[in-house]
């Protein structure tokens, strides 16, 4: 009896790298995730390079952008581009926290919904009166109930994502769990445990990734959307939405106030929903290369 | 069937499925004995309840829906029956392992198959990492699996359908458990490397002395892997024996048409091959009497009357079928020998 009849297929570092090659395929990705890991510098280290984004000057009121101001100043003559570096701060903490606690969060109550199925009924009825809520509005009433703050603001847009994250999961683990490799794993005496954190919960990274960077790029959103509304980030702390929602009177005379924090809003929220496209794309096989940007 | 004290006695196993005017019974009053080192090959069309026979003894079945009830369950000696899930989890793997149709989707393709198998031999025992890991190579050598080494590392995407299941038997066998069960397990592969793995098994079950209960509808396998055979019909046993009883002087019309429907028959002349006429009852609405009469060509009136009890036709050679003295003998039944030429 022999082997050799069994074909040999390529191996390990190839194809890791291949996929990395995939995944930047597309120019656009590879342009979205620059743009994110400048983004992720400006936050980081913008501080040291700005000036005071809290002077008020009213000398110095309502300027446009000039070689000394770059994005012009708002109505308290502070610096638009000082407190639009500050504010990325603000945003990409928001995104990533929201973004890092509804995937734990969602796929624990996901991963026990699905899996044991005895609390089932009752997690997810809770999530759907959760979900029936509008989200800006449970985020302003939370607001409103514990004050406003950064903390507030997370668990404020944290809240109305849990259940979309927990249905997703509950979705994935439903169709895993009827995997015949589980029971596979189940017929050699594997735990419990073992069975959810190892076996099916490295099959649904896939899809948490990619639904992390869309929590992530809305929560981001979200959070502009509270402090434009003043139930946000408190004024001492600036973030793009209260930028905007200072510039918001003055638009018609000052549009740079609420134009620059508006544009790097929008670029950092497309940048990280491309590079969630294109995450998807590649952790997704059929759906790969069929065309698009 | 010699069995002193069988490894695993089943006795009486029905298992049903649903509740009330809903519920359907997929394997009724099965009953048989595997001893170390034989074969015991379960056969059966599709839904004759094979699988769920084997699962069911694994505590494998969803316990929301299915309803295992047996007079015994014995692994040597002590009762499966109504063991906790941790009481299981020890048994499954370490003395009963499993090996399963399709080992395309029985391996978790987002781990190593070298973690897999690593992750068996530390449920049941106290070994370090390391030492896991030599068993794990060792055994992934001892399936013949070349690069052993190097494919410890694999994900299951980079081997083919036959080291899968090589991998899947490396697994199974890593605690060198006293049961194997195998369900289908070369029914996914083809032709030539179904040979390589069916042959494996019967090298390792030698060497392990393992007690194997292989469920196949390929008659082909039973003859050459089997040294007790039962065959299944309609969630029942119909028909039990040694190998070569079954081949040579089948006592049920259901084997007789299994025999007859197998493609070697035709002694060279291409033609129809013969067949069962008609389908597997739906086991919500079994025919009343023998299950099978309907579609038997030897079925007389008599035999859709009661269900006819089961008889021992010869030692160790149990039918339930009424008309076992009257049915003939197989046509060119050129079959053990050449099977295993």
């Amino acid at each position: 009896m022999t082997v050799v009849s069994e074909e040999r297929r390529a191996t390990d570092p190839g194809e890791r790298r291949a996929w990395w090659a995939g995944l930047f395929a597309r120019p656009a990705t590879l342009i979205s995730v620059s743009i994110l890991i400048v983004f992720f510098l400006i936050a980081a280290l913008g501080s040291f390079f700005v000036g005071d984004h809290l002077a008020i000057s009213s000398l110095r009121r309502m300027r446009p952008p000039s070689a000394t101001a770059w994005f012009g100043t708002d109505h308290l003559g502070r610096d638009i581009f000082a407190r639009t570096v500050i504010g990325s701060r603000n945003s990409l903490i928001v995104g990533a926290s929201v973004a890092g606690l509804a995937v734990t969060i969602g796929s624990l109550l996901g991963l026990y919904a699905g899996y044991f199925r005895y609390g089932e009924r009752a997690i997810m009825r809770v999530m759907d009166g959760l979900m029936a809520i509008p989200g800006v509005l449970l985020a302003i009433s939370l607001a409103a109930l514990l004050g406003s703050g950064l903390v507030t603001v997370i668990i404020a847009i944290l809240v109305p994502e849990i259940p979309r994250m927990t249905r997703l999961v509950r979705g994935v683990v439903l169709t895993l769990k009827e995997q015949p490799y589980v029971t596979a794993a189940v017929s050699i005496g594997t735990t419990t445990p073992k069975i959810l954190f190892k076996h099916i919960l490295p099959n649904s990274v896939g899809v948490l990734t990619v639904q992390g960077t869309y929590v992530c790029a809305s929560a981001i959103m979200t959070e502009s959307v509270l402090s434009f509304l003043g139930v946000g980030t408190p004024p001492d702390i600036p973030s793009w939405g209260n930028i905007m929602a200072s510039g918001r009177q003055y638009f018609q005379i000052a549009p740079w106030i609420i134009g620059f924090p508006g544009l790097f809003l929008s670029i950092l929220v497309l940048s990280i929903n491309i590079f969630g496209d294109a995450l998807r794309d590649s952790l997704d096989p059929r759906l790969k290369r069929r065309g698009g940007l | 069937m010699s069995a002193a004290s069988p490894l695993l006695a089943v006795d009486r196993l029905t298992v049903t499925f649903g509740k009330g005017t809903q519920a359907v019974t997929a394997v009724r009053g099965v009953s048989f004995a595997l001893s170390p080192g034989r074969t015991l090959c379960l056969v059966g069309e599709s839904g004759s309840g094979k699988s769920v026979s084997a699962m069911a003894i694994l505590g494998l079945l969803p316990p929301r829906s299915a309803h295992v009830e047996a007079d015994r369950i014995a692994l040597e000696g002590s009762s499966l029956l109504g063991l906790s899930s941790a009481q299981f989890s020890k048994i499954r793997g370490g003395v009963v392992s499993m090996i399963f149709q399709d080992p395309m989707t029985s391996l978790n393709p987002a781990l190593t198959v070298g973690f897999q198998i690593v992750e068996a031999i530390r449920l049941h025992e106290r070994l370090s990492n390391r030492a896991a890991r030599a068993r794990a190579i060792e055994m992934l050598e001892r399936v013949r699996i070349p690069d052993a080494t190097r494919r410890f590392r694999s994900y299951p995407h980079q081997m083919s359908g036959g080291m899968r299941q090589r991998v899947m038997i490396a697994m199974a066998l890593a605690c060198r458990p006293k049961v194997l069960i195998a369900d289908e397990p070369t029914t996914a592969l083809d032709v030539t490397v179904q040979a390589q793995i069916l042959s494996l098994m019967d090298e390792l079950k030698r060497e392990f002395n393992t007690a194997v209960l292989l469920i196949t509808h390929d008659l082909g396998v039973v003859a050459e892997m089997a040294d007790e055979v039962a065959v299944m019909y309609a969630g029942r046993i119909v028909e039990q024996g040694p190998v070569s009883e079954i081949f040579d002087r089948p006592a049920h019309g259901y084997t007789l048409g299994l025999l007859s429907a197998r493609p070697e028959n035709d002694s060279g002349t291409a033609g129809r091959l013969n067949e069962i006429p008609g389908s597997v009852p739906r086991l919500s609405q079994l025919p009343k009497g023998c299950t099978f009469a309907p579609r038997c060509v030897h079925a007389i009136a008599q035999c859709t009357e009661a269900e006819p009890p089961v008889v021992e036709v010869s030692r160790g050679h149990l039918s339930a079928c009424i008309r076992y003295g009257s049915l003939p003998r197989p046509q060119a039944h050129r079959r053990l020998e050449q099977a295993n030429a």
